[in-house]
């Protein structure tokens, strides 16, 4: 069966879904797993059919750009109730895109330029149109800070790839289910091993106990741990106790402990790492970068962290234990990387002389652009895009990616960045060349920083 | 009693379009309002940017047209700087320019347009669109699909991205092609002609199937404005040129486009309307694009289309003002974009990496760049001071050329 999807298009360009369709013939193999009920710019169905539908009717719904208006606001909260996934798709919907740019200035200013000032308008004639239009809000507010969005796709645009991933990605979890899957059993039920030579009994981890029956490939059967790929099963098998009792006799983890625990936490909990795109509810990336958002606990004398991924008891004080003895485990990775890392130009290490700006001279292509002068964002931005800029059209990374998964602050991060780049100068000579580190180092995350830049006033900062 | 109907959104057009007909007691439409509901106001904070930088900034007003709105700005940037471009990087422009309008084009034509016209306007909603086509008719679909994947892919090729482009600097381009990837899309020139010559013809049989309805809905006589080089169709670089509803046509030289252009804006949207100044408002609401480009253009660029042209005017007329036409002339500027990327992929300043004017200075000055983007002309006017910060904006936008005359057509439609 075809999922239900929609796509909203905000206060936007379209260049996500431009994105998308640039798949042409790759289209033919998604079209036929979506039953696609609202795209305004390609499929007929109105507003009203929209809002027509139950709650939580839409299995996935994209949203495409920003809340300019008072009516991007009103469809951003529509599309949160009428969805069970929202996806939040370019960098405009992650970070605010350029049209942050925007609250650089107040409300008032913008809409004298657009509808009085411009030297095209026919002087007496302008004002703020107000019949049958919207409305604008004062800024431009994060959409994630309106509703909660599940999954992330950042970049301007996202390209065709990340996006194609991220679809194909969401029909795994939500798509057709195995027709042999029984959410009231575990996969305990159906091993081998339960009687005789359970991995358990031999000090081994594995998640079958908690994992959904099911599956054919019964991994155990093979004396392989489970890693929990079924995901939750409702009713718990027997054994979980021994699994349990196993988490809770170790004080620090072997690396295939570390391991084990990180690939079962993977796939049980349907995170994806695969780097183009994210989850609000990526417990491990949290536990990457935010590990003192979690609130400790005790179970029984152990501890363990607060979470509740599934609503289970057993099961989320077992995730809880997981995530506790992986939080200062030295084995435990997460990686974000950024454009450099991925960069074909090379890097000498050479101090960049004068800052350079992009129309002097020409750059050459094999070299680093910091270490020629011209600014480029790739440090401090998230990879995925396959470094198009700087390796096949000679221009800098702008930064459209946003900052790599735990730099909170792209702009901040990149003038420190620049300091240190620059260590036999004095950091504020350097910055001050900078005429417009806004619109440089923040051009796509302006909506969401908190370097609090002061609202323009002809120049300045 | 005033009834009013409502239709929200718009389907298959990008950006956000409602429409309000007011009936009045007799049954008689009263008025059509087109309301365009979002704006993102890059007048405003384009101010304060780095003049090189609004071309990275720009291309987010159209995801589906953003290599108009990548080169426009960069050539405003050079006019107010007083900047010369190398010949290679001029017939680059020239060729992503082309790339962009043979995607476009195609993506109008086969997919926002072809589903009422292939399936019939009244097929079922929830069939009309260009999935259902692509099932449908599994041929056309793929070869539709074919020719805007080698468009776009030509796009990229020379912008870095197809979607937001990178690759113009102020002085020229940031590089060339190489002479592989040049081969690459040289060898499949034969076959796109071929692809676009199969076009013309199904389109020529949707003009036969519907010629009543080109002829006779929506035929609503008003002012074109296009763009010609010397007379000739030309979409990188020309003047304006304004046919008259009579079929007069008048040149008009594009830094006095203030006295030329105007705009008026409407209470009920927040897109402007914009007219030809000498007419006055609402009498001089032109419409743009394809259409106003044919009726502007005395002759195409290239053989192919010049000979579809000829064929057009045989047919309804030197300056047709029907606006089922529009469909007809835009498939005529996709011959001439595919004859236009044969020739320039031929030539071989294409793969010469002299493409960037080293030298370039900011000045204090303002300048303006034009284009034809794929739904019309596209114009920048850019204030750059002594050290090429920029200071004011001033942007018409392409598909603003045609809200006042789209709003135009549908009361007349309407009634």
């Amino acid at each position: 069966m075809p999922v239900k999807v929609a796509f909203m298009q905000l206060s936007s360009c379209w260049g996500c879904h431009q994105s998308l369709l640039n798949a042409h013939l790759g289209l033919l193999r998604v079209l036929p797993e979506l039953d696609i009920v609202y795209w305004p710019a390609v499929v007929d169905f109105k507003h009203e059919s929209l809002v027509a539908r139950p709650d939580g009717d839409i299995v996935v719904g994209f949203l495409e750009g920003v809340a300019r208006t008072k009516q991007d606001t009103a469809n951003i909260k529509l599309m949160r109730k009428k969805c069970q996934i929202i996806v939040a798709m370019g960098a405009c919907a992650v970070h605010g895109g350029v049209y942050g740019l925007a609250n650089l200035f107040d409300k008032d200013e913008l809409i004298a330029r657009k509808f009085t000032e411009l030297e095209s308008i026919s002087e007496g004639s302008g004002s703020e149109p107000t019949v049958h239009v919207p409305g604008f809000e004062d800024h431009i507010t994060l959409i994630k800070d309106i509703i909660d969005v599940d999954v992330f796709i950042p970049g301007c645009p996202p390209t065709t790839e990340n996006i194609l991933a991220a679809i194909f990605y969401l029909l795994t979890l939500v798509g057709e289910k195995p027709a042999t899957l029984d959410k009231n059993k575990s996969v305990c039920d159906k091993c081998h091993l339960l009687k005789e030579g359970c991995l358990l009994d031999k000090g081994t981890l594995c998640f079958g106990s908690i994992t959904a029956a099911g599956c054919e490939e019964m991994c155990p059967n093979k004396g392989e741990t489970c890693y929990g790929c079924f995901r939750p099963t409702a009713k718990p098998g027997k054994k979980v106790e021994k699994l349990v009792s196993i988490l809770e006799s170790i004080n620090s983890l072997t690396p295939e402990q570390a391991a084990t625990i990180q690939h079962f936490l993977d796939l049980y909990l349907g995170v994806s790492n695969i780097g183009n795109f994210y989850f609000r509810g990526d417990l491990i990336q949290r536990l990457a970068y935010e590990p003192e958002s979690y609130a400790v606990k005790e179970v029984d004398g152990k501890l363990t962290l607060d979470v509740s991924p599934t609503g289970n008891k057993i099961i989320d004080n077992i995730a809880g234990t997981a995530l506790y003895l992986l939080k200062d485990d030295p084995n435990f990775k997460y990686s974000s990387k950024s454009v450099c890392s991925h960069c074909e130009r090379e890097v000498a290490d050479k101090v960049p002389g004068d800052l350079k700006r992009d129309y002097q001279g020409l750059s050459k292509m094999d070299t680093c652009f910091l270490e020629q002068g011209y600014i480029c964002l790739g440090p401090v931005t998230q990879a995925g895009c396959g470094t198009i800029c700087p390796n096949k059209a000679n221009a800098p990374c702008l930064g459209c990616y946003g900052p790599p998964v735990g730099v909170k602050e792209q702009g901040a991060k990149f003038m420190s960045t620049l300091g240190s780049l620059c260590a036999d100068k004095d950091p504020d000579d350097v910055l001050n060349q900078i005429k417009d580190p806004a619109g440089l180092f923040n051009r796509f995350t302006l909506a969401a920083s908190t370097l609090g830049y002061k609202r323009h006033d002809k120049g300045g900062e | 009693m005033v009834k009013e109907i409502i239709v929200e959104p718009i389907t298959r057009l990008e950006g956000h379009g409602g429409l309000h007909i007011k009936i009045g007691a007799n049954g008689k439409v009263q008025d059509v309002q087109f309301n365009i509901t979002s704006t993102r106001f890059f007048e405003k904070f384009l101010e304060g940017r780095y003049c090189e930088h609004i071309p990275r900034i720009t291309p987010r007003i159209c995801g589906i047209c953003p290599i108009p709105h990548h080169i426009t700005p960069t050539k405003a940037v050079e006019d107010a700087w007083g900047v010369e471009i190398p010949a290679p990087a001029y017939k680059l422009r020239q060729l992503i320019m082309n790339a962009k309008q043979y995607s476009s084009h195609l993506l109008h034509f086969y997919a926002l347009a072809a589903p009422d016209f292939l399936l019939g306007p009244m097929a079922d909603p929830a069939l009309r669109n260009v999935v259902h086509v692509i099932k449908e008719m599994p041929e056309v679909g793929a070869m539709a699909l074919k020719m805007m994947d080698f468009g776009q892919k030509l796009c990229a090729e020379i912008g870095g991205k197809s979607v937001h482009p990178i690759s113009a600097i102020v002085g020229g381009m940031k590089k060339s092609m190489s002479e592989e990837a040049r081969d690459s899309f040289l060898k499949q020139v034969d076959e796109q002609i071929e692809f676009t010559k199969k076009t013309v013809e199904i389109a020529l049989k949707v003009v036969d199937d519907y010629f009543d309805v080109i002829t006779n809905i929506g035929v609503i006589p008003t002012y074109y404005l296009g763009m010609t080089k010397n007379g000739v169709h030309d979409i990188y670089e020309g003047d304006i040129r304004v046919v008259t509803p009579d079929g007069k046509k008048i040149d008009h030289d594009y830094h006095k486009y203030l006295d030329i252009i105007g705009e008026h804006v409407p209470a009920h949207s927040y897109a402007t309307h914009t007219y030809y100044k000498p007419a006055g408002y609402p009498e001089g609401i032109y419409r743009g694009n394809c259409l106003a480009m044919i009726n502007a253009s005395d002759k195409m660029a290239t053989p192919l289309a010049d000979q579809a042209l000829k064929q057009m005017r045989e047919r309804i007329g030197v300056c047709p003002h029907n606006t089922f036409a529009y469909h007809w002339a835009r498939i005529i500027e996709t011959v001439e974009a595919m004859e236009m990327i044969a020739t320039l992929l031929k030539d071989p300043d294409i793969v010469n990496p002299d493409c960037k004017t080293l030298d370039v200075e900011p000045r204090a000055g303002n300048g303006i760049g034009m284009t034809e983007a794929p739904r019309g002309i596209l114009l920048y006017h850019i204030w750059s001071d002594e050290q090429g910060m920029c200071e004011k904006a001033n942007l018409l936008v392409a598909t603003n050329h045609n809200i006042a005359g789209i709003e135009k057509s549908l009361m007349h439609v309407a009634k």
